[in-house]
């Protein structure tokens, strides 16, 4: 019997993933992203669900509302100001958004992050969390 | 939904977001998810095949030419050579080798001017460094993997693919009776026609 290979000891995922900005005011005081898709297929195979979202998106609402710098630095100085679920296909800045799409906007009050957005060094978003994996099965 | 979707995807569930942060450019391409942490099940038939032993994270790059970011990378057996090799992927203007040298460094080589360490063995080291014994650290860092447990996983591979290449020994076939003269002549006869087709 051959040993198992075990690298982890929980099914928990660490998950980040990219959202480019897809509107921004001049100033860059604001940005809008759509930080999660449903069922885009990442690069991985993985999807997330239109429902799987939602409820995501609502506990991240309710218990969190940060945002941060790289994912190392938590920023006091900008505020999450609109969260949205797309209930239809939008368009934005002739940027496609399926249906269930989520669309994060922030407020950004901190002066040297709105020069970053300004000269293109920070270009999106990154969502970061915990997630599971579930394999669906080949169909019959 | 198409044959083809339901058939490749996996399906994240339960995700938590603790904090959405600002940033300079995907770590890996648009919309791929970073695993950090994974189960690699007993190594399969197709993962032999495939010559994938592990896999894992890189850490972000520092120092770097270019901006941080971080790899995917995979260790596997090369059955030609006998060596343990590896590579790393998910970037489009350059990559790294890990060889036996730098694996036990917990490193990539250098490429673009910087290297990256494999986040699993580093995170062993780092916790074997403090004094924290194997099992504790398990308890602590769920994506724990020592030098020893990776060779020890690659000499299971190794020692599958071996018993996989073993032949199966043929029998010899046992003697029978002696030819006679017109069955000896009647086989040199096949023989002839044989040999003058391969010819042919």
């Amino acid at each position: 019997m051959t040993r198992q290979l075990e690298l982890v000891s929980e099914s928990k995922l660490q998950a980040t993933r990219f959202a480019p900005i897809v509107k921004r005011s001049e100033d860059a005081g604001f940005i809008l992203a759509a930080v999660l898709v449903p069922d885009e297929i990442d690069l991985q195979g993985d999807v997330i669900s239109a429902e799987e979202i939602e409820r995501a998106a609502y506990d991240y609402m309710e218990a969190s509302q940060r945002g941060g710098y790289m994912h190392k630095q938590v920023l006091q100085d900008v505020v999450l100001v609109e969260s949205t679920i797309l209930r239809a296909e939008t368009m934005i800045n002739g940027v496609p958004l399926a249906k269930g799409t989520w669309l994060v906007g922030f407020r950004v009050y901190n002066e040297e992050l709105r020069e970053l957005i300004k000269d293109g060094t920070i270009t999106g978003l990154s969502i970061g969390g915990w997630s599971s994996r579930k394999t669906d099965k080949e169909p019959s | 939904m198409s044959r083809f979707t339901r058939s490749s995807k996996r399906q994240l569930t339960g995700l938590t977001i603790e904090e959405i942060s600002f940033v300079d450019q995907p770590a890996v391409p648009k919309a791929k998810f970073l695993i950090a942490k994974r189960k690699e099940e007993e190594p399969s038939m197709e993962a032999i095949e495939k010559r994938t032993a592990m896999n894992g994270y890189t850490s972000s790059a520092t120092g770097a030419t270019t901006a941080a970011h971080i790899h995917e990378y995979a260790c596997y057996l090369n059955r030609e050579t006998g060596q343990i090799e590896g590579y790393v992927y998910g970037i489009g203007d350059h990559t790294h080798r890990i060889t036996p040298e730098s694996l036990a460094r917990g490193e990539t080589e250098e490429s673009d001017g910087h290297t990256h360490e494999l986040m699993t063995v580093k995170a062993a080291r780092l916790l074997l460094a403090a004094g924290q014994n194997i099992a504790a650290a398990k308890a602590t860092v769920p994506h724990i993997i020592t030098l020893d447990m990776l060779k020890a996983g690659l000499d299971q591979v190794q020692a599958t693919v071996a018993a996989l290449d073993k032949r199966i020994p043929v029998p010899p076939m046992p003697e029978g009776p002696a030819l006679t003269a017109d069955e000896e002549a009647a086989l040199n006869t096949i023989r002839a026609r044989l040999e003058g087709a391969a010819r042919s």
